[in-house]
């Protein structure tokens, strides 16, 4: 089996009032063994919904209403509790975005640690690889932590806290949604690199979403971008930034502070996202686009392959052919 | 040659301490209080008419510096000389009310900095009526004046904040500020809680209107690629002290200070192609509390020395091989031969 996780046409939609938001709409992707896959996107463009999808974990008012999640050849879509447990956790791990407001406050560390591992331990062993855990992720003083209850942790030493609990039950694939925001950069760096070497040395797959393009083009190897709940851009991360073919994409890599030369105006994307309530016809993006058509208000694109394992949703994707390389310098 | 004609705000040996309250216990047993200090001797100059980014990690005092100056928080030591007004440290009520003419500030957070139950005229209407700012018959006036001026459109006068995004939110927060026509504006991180297309609006406006109302501007972010772009001059701080500034772009090309290279090295680089990057850094921030004695980087720097962690470096004026001054706190600024005393 050469992907360990197939998303197909997956469809989750909120209940708000009386009206019906399609959070997620024909979103699919494949992941393969050991790879990094980034799912990129502002706030509400259905990235964190289509992770949450994944192994059930939507809020009450929402359900996926469509298509299918299949991990190694099981279609997980619709398992009941139980059976989701078993490969929540275990098969598939996850790490949030705000470590203080996913762990437990009253709970120490240690006590959140080892009960995510496998009842099959004794209480020794169960401690001897809950300290174990803490100082594969960096923490020094492993034995000390585990009585430590999280407000007396760092945001940094927090966010490892979680990555450990989320390794304990050894998944073989990592949901990371937005780990490293909350963070400062230079703890956001030693975290991403953590990330990384586990991913290595445990041999796991990872989801990572994020809204940080620099983010993205360091750790992902596949990137989907997302906007308005639709997958608008697919690629390898080497085409997705030297050959980005979807206009939003673009636009948002030009927007950057960085793209521009000092005194430059910055290219803004005028507007903003639609409300999820009041899609507009045709091209969710067409309203804020600079290469917008007529055609792009009356017809809904389709997601296109237009090169090798390179798919954008754009009627005139042709416009932005000649676009090359817009990637950032160090320094 | 530190004295500048143009400055308009002169900030000396400023420090902003919060005190920790004590137990019972400790007060029995006599324990010395202990305290922050968020913003620990700290001098500056803010020129006329120029956009100084102040950049730091999250606790290194750049928020309570920017609060001190517009009296938000109470400074515990130093002073704060504005042009025209004085001490702003030993400022009574009428003199807080004329620096709040000249100096306004725009917070991160658009949801939480604008009152909920006010519709967008009350909110206008208090400020210039509390201010003198303007005859009643022409309070309307001015308000759809100042919308326009960061583009919103006049409709909104009626509605509350609710019913606005972040983006626009964050427009009104500007406008609030502008429409007491301040010399000098103070923006705290105000793109930080935006999303990234609308990021760029606000930068742009920002922008627009320094150019258009010669604001003087103080603009506090831990995003350095904004900071770049729309600053003349960086600060960069750490648990409270200045640790290095300059003018941007040769700060940014040759950093002296280790600590400002890490900062501008730590940000992931929108490029797959550069993946793996050579430095590292350990450690974290340590607490304000119990500051590190010598120099507070000392612990997490590569390059520190038995030296470091004893004598704490005084912020000394150098001059750069491309011509310009630059302040560094630092016993061995990077690229020492490019250096020499200008002192």
């Amino acid at each position: 089996m050469e992907y360990i996780l197939s998303v197909k046409n997956l469809k989750t939609d909120f209940v708000d009032g009386d009206q019906v938001v399609h959070a997620v709409d024909d979103v699919s992707f494949d992941i393969r063994e050991g790879e990094t896959f980034g799912l990129i996107g502002e706030s509400g463009c259905g990235k964190s919904a289509t992770c949450r999808s994944l192994i059930g974990l939507l809020k009450e008012n929402g359900t996926v209403s469509g298509g299918k999640v299949i991990y190694k050849g099981q279609d997980i879509t619709h398992l009941r509790f139980g059976e989701m447990q078993k490969i929540r956790g275990h098969e598939i791990g996850m790490i949030f975005q705000e470590p203080m407001t996913t762990l437990n406050p009253v709970v120490k560390i240690g006590v959140q640690l080892t009960e995510s591992l496998p009842d099959t331990m004794n209480k020794g062993e169960k401690r001897k690889r809950a300290e174990e855990l803490l100082r594969m992720v960096g923490i020094s003083d492993a034995a000390q932590r585990l009585e430590a209850y999280p407000h007396e942790l760092s945001g940094g030493m927090r966010q490892r806290a979680m990555i450990a609990i989320a390794l304990a039950g050894e998944p073989k694939l990592l949901l990371a949604d937005e780990p490293t925001t909350a963070l400062d950069v230079t703890i956001q760096d030693q975290i991403l690199k953590l990330l990384q070497r586990l991913k290595r040395d445990l041999n796991m797959s990872m989801i990572l979403v994020t809204h940080d393009l620099g983010v993205a083009a360091q750790v992902c190897d596949h990137i989907a971008v997302m906007y308005a709940g639709r997958i608008v851009e697919k690629a390898d991360v080497h085409t997705l930034f030297h050959k980005p073919r979807n206009p939003y994409t673009y636009s948002l890599m030009c927007s950057l502070p960085s793209m521009v030369k000092k005194g430059q105006r910055l290219e803004p994307i005028e507007g903003m996202p639609p409300n999820l309530k009041e899609m507009p016809a045709g091209c969710a993006f067409a309203p804020r686009c600079r290469y917008c058509e007529k055609i792009c208000a009356e017809k809904t694109p389709e997601l296109e392959e237009i090169g090798k394992g390179h798919y954008t949703r754009c009627h005139l994707w042709k416009k932005l052919e000649h676009v090359e390389g817009i990637v950032e310098r160090e320094g | 040659m530190e004295e500048n004609q143009n400055t308009l705000i002169r900030v000396r040996n400023l420090s902003t301490v919060f005190p920790i309250k004590q137990t019972i216990f400790e007060k029995i047993k006599k324990k010395p209080q202990k305290a922050v200090r968020a913003v620990s001797d700290v001098s500056l100059d803010i020129r006329k008419g120029e956009t100084v980014g102040l950049v730091g990690e999250s606790g290194c005092g750049k928020s309570t510096l920017a609060r001190t100056l517009i009296r938000l928080c109470e400074p515990s030591r130093g002073t704060i000389e504005y042009e025209g007004i004085g001490d702003l440290g030993k400022a009574g009520k009428q003199e807080l009310a004329k620096l709040h003419r000249q100096m306004q500030m725009i917070f991160q957070d658009p949801y939480s900095s604008l009152n909920p139950r006010m519709s967008i005229r009350s909110m206008f209407y208090e400020i210039l009526s509390v201010y003198h700012l303007c005859e009643k018959k022409d309070y309307e006036k001015k308000t759809k004046e100042i919308l326009e001026l960061v583009g919103m459109p006049q409709e909104v006068l009626d509605r509350r904040p609710s019913a606005f995004s972040g983006g626009q939110r964050q427009r009104i927060g500007i406008a609030r500020a502008l429409v007491m026509n301040p010399e000098v504006l103070i923006a705290d991180e105000p793109v930080s809680a935006l999303d990234m297309s609308i990021q760029a609006q606000i930068i742009n406006l920002l922008t627009d209107l320094k150019e258009r109302l010669r604001l003087t501007m103080l603009f506090i972010s831990h995003d350095l690629r904004v900071v770049r772009y729309i600053s003349d001059r960086v600060v960069v701080m750490y648990l409270g002290k200045i640790m290095e500034e300059g003018e941007t772009e040769s700060l940014f090309q040759s950093p002296g200070h280790p600590y400002t290279n890490i900062l501008i090295h730590a940000a992931p680089v929108m490029n797959p192609e550069i993946r793996e990057r050579s430095y590292t850094i350990e450690g974290e921030t340590p607490s304000p509390i119990d500051t590190p004695s010598g120099c507070l980087f000392h612990p997490r720097c590569p390059y520190a020395t038995e030296e470091c962690g004893k004598k704490i470096p005084e912020l000394k004026m150098y001059r750069m091989k491309d011509g310009s001054i630059r302040k560094i706190a630092c016993h061995f600024p990077l690229d020492r031969e490019e250096l020499t005393d200008a002192d």
